[in-house]
């Protein structure tokens, strides 16, 4: 508030500005003189006056809409959009679900693949041990004893070697009864 | 050319009251909303248009308002308040529209800003050829001051004063104290007074 005189106190620029706003916020005294005061309240008009003044030549100066609003056509069109949208998202969640189902499907393949592969490593390796024994079934301690150790020895000799179960058997039993004597 | 008001048959009469009109387009009245529109398409136009400056831009926003208004109107408890409401999603859609034409205009410096040239030209070989440059000289008046307030300021002065919103429903809008929007309207007010160039204009319009 500015006072220009002690016997009338004037509303001030910005006492002004603030009744402009909403004089109600000025103090009761400030209140009294406005309506008392045909020099502030003029200055006050004066400031309204040119407000509403911009506000009609906005009004004036804006064109007027050419077209209606419609609301029902474009609430018909939201579904369409959303339906668009839903259609899309399933779209993109097919190619993730068979990319996803291909990639899950390849790497199950690659696993079976691999894990025969590994089987048959094994067999083969399996077979070549069982190879070297039917080729060469003496221990390598027989081999020394007959001090060669790459002969083709026959069927007899192995037996004699090393007797079937039945043979020992039968050897043991003849033991057992002791020398025919004739 | 103002939008014709149509009723439906059977249809409320448009001396119904806007809150009365909300109540019952917000149990599915597609009438009443119509009535709504009637009622409020020029102020949501024109409000737009002052912060754009498009004429068509202005009426795709118009539409977007309200068919959002459309939606969302289920949602509002207070009938009362659907004005201000309005004017919510209003400025809303104005800061989004504003937001992405400066996004744009990074990318498109040399040739944005020009939407509404055509308009301009073609307004100008109308026969009302003073009023056109007054026009032209008063958005130019408004475009200053506008430059000169903070955004607040300036939504705050446009509500009040171009849109002639109250302060009630202004705090609503922007979902402020009404103290706030006053601290707001004071600022922009005392700018508004050192701009003697609309002042003027404003005085020789007046008199």
């Amino acid at each position: 508030m500015s006072i220009h005189n002690h016997n009338e106190p004037h509303l001030g620029e910005n006492d002004i500005l603030q009744a402009v706003i909403d004089d109600t916020d000025l103090s009761m005294l400030l209140q009294q003189h406005l309506l008392q005061c045909s020099r502030c309240r003029s200055q006050k008009e004066r400031l309204e006056n040119e407000l509403a003044r911009l506000g009609q030549l906005a009004e004036h100066y804006a064109p007027e809409p050419q077209r209606r609003v419609t609301v029902a056509e474009q609430k018909d069109r939201t579904p369409f959009f959303n339906r668009g949208f839903a259609f899309s998202a399933a779209a993109v969640a097919a190619v993730i679900i068979v990319v996803w189902a291909t990639f899950l499907i390849r790497s199950q393949q690659q696993g079976s693949i691999g894990n025969l592969a590994q089987n048959m490593v094994e067999a083969e390796r399996l077979m070549m041990e069982i190879d070297v024994l039917v080729e060469n079934a003496l221990p390598q301690v027989y081999l020394d004893i007959i001090g060669e150790t790459n002969l083709n020895l026959d069927q007899d000799f192995l037996d004699f070697l090393i007797p079937t179960t039945d043979e020992a058997n039968r050897i043991s039993a003849l033991a057992k009864k002791g020398p025919k004597l004739c | 050319m103002t939008p014709s008001t149509h009723n439906a048959p059977g249809s409320q009469t448009s001396d119904t009251q806007p809150a009365e009109l909300v109540k019952q387009a917000r149990d599915g009245n597609r009438f009443a909303f119509d009535q709504l529109i009637d009622r409020y398409q020029g102020d949501i136009h024109r409000m737009i248009y002052y912060r754009i400056r498009a004429r068509m831009d202005a009426e795709d926003l118009t539409q977007d308002v309200f068919i959002r208004a459309y939606r969302s109107i289920s949602r509002l408890r207070e009938p009362e308040r659907f004005r201000s409401w309005l004017y919510t999603i209003a400025v809303n859609r104005v800061n989004d529209y504003l937001r992405k034409k400066r996004v744009r205009s990074i990318f498109k410096s040399s040739d944005e800003g020009t939407d509404i040239q055509p308009e301009a030209d073609q307004l100008r070989e109308q026969p009302e050829a003073l009023e056109q440059v007054l026009k032209e000289d008063f958005w130019r008046q408004v475009g200053r001051i506008a430059k000169k307030l903070s955004k607040m300021e300036r939504e705050v002065f446009m509500l009040r004063f171009l849109d002639n919103l109250n302060i009630n429903e202004i705090a609503q809008v922007l979902k402020k104290s009404e103290s706030t929007v006053k601290t707001h309207l004071y600022r922009a007010l005392a700018k508004f007074k050192k701009e003697k160039g609309l002042r003027q204009f404003l005085q020789e319009d007046l008199t």
